[in-house]
């Protein structure tokens, strides 16, 4: 119950965090994770769009149109986390003192990710695309590992920043 | 924010499960820190390469510096972590609130 209503407050005033930091899983950070959860979001709004052609609803239609709303937010649930981790665990002084603009950009994606949640809204959800792309790009800068933009091979068929990784 | 030397920070990170889980809400004491620093204890620190940092106390050293550890093998060894002075501790934990389907806070006595 006092984790709950500290988290509470926590959602209002935001606590400073400090990092319990390790070595060995902490390492593993690929930011595609968050970048397939926003295509899935402009999947499923993409989905939900096409229930405006319908002039009356099934049961089946409506659990179908409950179903697609609830991706749509547990997805967007995961780009908030993935991004989250990759800023608070990876990004350090040196990347932000190269990056000015990572701190605005994350902030961004939260309040963009938090728009697509509430609306069905295809622009808004490809704005979030640019972000998490733009993010991703700056990640495998980072890395020391080029990128190239491609045109993902399955709906929604939006660009994509992907590692150029070598053998 | 902080009051009287008190402070709520929120938890990232893994290297202190399962005593500490992430997203784990702790309160430190600044104050406390001015005390003698012991082995066990959790204290948060200013590091200059991995920035602010909970760490358990692992040993003090003759020349009074101290060397901490996390409480898992993914944590970053004490010897990587390298010793820090006690003007880069910022503090202590009194205090650990995890989420309710673990435990719902843990005290900290050592």
């Amino acid at each position: 119950m006092l984790y709950n209503f500290i988290k509470k407050i926590d959602k209002k005033i935001h606590f400073s965090t400090v990092s319990a930091h390790c070595d060995i899983p902490c390492k593993i950070y690929d930011p595609i994770i968050a970048q397939l959860a926003v295509l899935t979001m402009i999947r499923m709004v993409d989905l939900l769009d096409e229930f405006k052609n319908k002039n009356e609803m099934s049961i089946n239609d409506h659990a179908t149109f409950s179903r697609l709303v609830a991706q749509k937010e547990s997805h967007g649930k995961q780009v908030k986390d993935e991004i989250t981790v990759i800023w608070g665990d990876f990004i350090k002084t040196p990347q932000l003192e190269k990056y000015p603009e990572l701190h605005e950009l994350v902030h961004s994606i939260m309040l963009v990710t938090s728009s697509v949640k509430q609306h069905i809204d295809k622009n808004t959800a490809l704005d979030l695309l640019d972000k998490v792309n733009r993010f991703a790009e700056i990640y495998w800068q980072c890395k020391g590992v080029n990128t190239y933009t491609a045109v993902c091979p399955y709906p929604p068929a939006q660009p994509v920043i992907y590692p150029a990784l070598t053998q | 924010m902080s009051f009287l030397g008190l402070k709520i920070w929120k938890v990232t990170g893994h290297s202190m499960f399962p005593r500490i889980p992430q997203h784990s809400y702790i309160l430190s004491w600044h104050w406390y820190a001015i005390n003698k620093i012991k082995p066990n204890q959790t204290i948060l620190i200013d590091h200059p390469e991995y920035g602010l940092l909970i760490k358990t106390v692992a040993i003090i050293d003759k020349n009074h510096f101290i060397w901490c550890k996390g409480e898992n093998l993914s944590s970053i060894s004490v010897e990587k972590l390298g010793p820090v002075s006690k003007k880069q501790i910022i503090g202590r934990v009194l205090k650990v609130f995890i989420k309710p389907h673990n435990v719902t806070s843990i005290t900290l006595h050592k």
